[in-house]
């Protein structure tokens, strides 16, 4: 019941599979609407492990793009880099944010232009808690 | 030759010897002590000090209308450059949202400030993409491109830097894609083109930068 509702509301619910994996909760999903003819963007999620044990995000990916990867935005003398996450881990208790200017999900080569007030998909797959599905917004720039 | 005069030869012949060796001792001992010397020697006294003059910036860029532009073209105003490109997509909106924040805190002394993106990857930044990248963006900011020299040189002048990085991953053409790393300091520009300072968004605060900038010109804008 809790999941016809949640995938019916799922802004509201904020994640559609809570129900499947109740360690891990991901919320404020987002993803900002596309930019000119730019055919890369970048999603952001609130990841909450509610169980014991140590989970990791080890992949992400969308229907709405070829490829979908977690980066990290690093400041190294001065020169901005984008780094590879390989495996984001989440301790129990813990709560990871993305955010601009930090890790965000790289969403490269979007099949079509994302605009704002849509939603796109994101799998996430997690090394405990499984595949957890959410809907992100689609928002301006911030 | 009588013995005692052999003997006297002997003697002087040894002498000749003796101050030889004693000369050269000699000017091996100046030669290893002036060498020895030489790093305490002071050099002459230096020239007054005078203050590095600050970079000016020059630069020949095309905007995103397709026209012509060089720094030329802005003097008069001040510039708040950023180098980016367009399909960073995490960072650089963000800098340029700040940037049209920072016009709005400004009020009416923005109309003095042209703020301008220059792309750091001209290769796929072309003009109708910058077009339509900073369509998002507020109006006011120039949108710079060029040849990847015209870029070189620009950068230089300013201190920045950038190189290509491929992300191990395919471009929908079957290439090899790539992303920039770039640096993403926000340089103020005075009217007369000195480039007076850098600002690193993961070091000052954006209010900080609007409050400096803005005491800045409040300070040079004085009639
Ligand atoms: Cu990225």
């Amino acid at each position: 019941m809790i999941r016809v509702l949640c995938a019916t509301l799922f802004f509201l619910c904020g994640t559609a599979s809570a129900a499947d994996a109740p360690g891990i909760v991901v919320t404020a999903a987002w993803v900002r609407a596309s930019l000119g003819q730019s055919p890369t963007t970048a999603a952001y999620i609130r990841v909450e492990n509610k169980g014991a044990k140590d989970d990791r995000l080890l992949s992400v990916s969308t229907p709405a793009a070829a490829m979908a990867h977690l980066h990290e935005s690093v400041s190294a003398n001065g020169m901005m880099q984008m780094n590879a996450v390989p495996a984001l881990v989440i301790k129990p208790g813990q709560t990871v944010e993305l955010t601009p200017g930090g890790m965000h999900i790289m969403v490269m080569n979007l099949k079509a232009p994302l605009r704002a007030g849509a939603t796109m998909p994101l799998v996430l797959t997690f090394e405990q808690a499984g595949e957890i599905k959410v809907e992100a917004e689609v928002r301006g720039l911030k | 030759m009588l013995a005692a005069e052999r003997e006297g030869e002997k003697v002087m012949q040894m002498n000749r010897a003796l101050v030889l060796i004693f000369v050269v001792l000699l000017v091996a001992a100046g030669v290893a002590g002036g060498a020895l010397l030489r790093p305490v020697i002071l050099p002459p006294p230096a020239p007054v000090v005078q203050a590095a003059p600050r970079p000016v910036a020059a630069f020949t860029f095309t905007n995103q209308n397709g026209e012509a532009v060089t720094a030329e073209t802005y003097r008069g105003r001040w510039m708040l450059v950023f180098f980016g490109f367009t399909m960073c997509p995490d960072v650089c909106p963000l800098s340029l949202s700040y940037v049209g924040d920072f016009l709005k805190a400004l009020g009416p002394l923005a109309s003095r400030v042209q703020a301008a993106f220059v792309t750091v990857d001209p290769e796929r930044d072309t003009v109708p993409v910058m077009k339509a990248y900073l369509a998002n963006f507020d109006p006011s900011i120039v949108g710079l491109t060029g040849s990847s020299d015209q870029l070189a040189a620009a950068a230089k002048l300013f201190g920045v830097s950038y190189s290509e990085r491929l992300t191990g991953t395919e471009r929908p053409d079957g290439g090899p894609d790539y992303t920039m790393d770039h640096s993403t300091a926000f340089y103020l520009v005075d009217p007369e083109g000195h480039i007076l300072r850098a600002f690193a968004l993961d070091r000052d605060a954006p209010e900080d930068m609007t409050a400096e900038i803005r005491a800045v010109m409040a300070a040079k804008e004085k009639p």
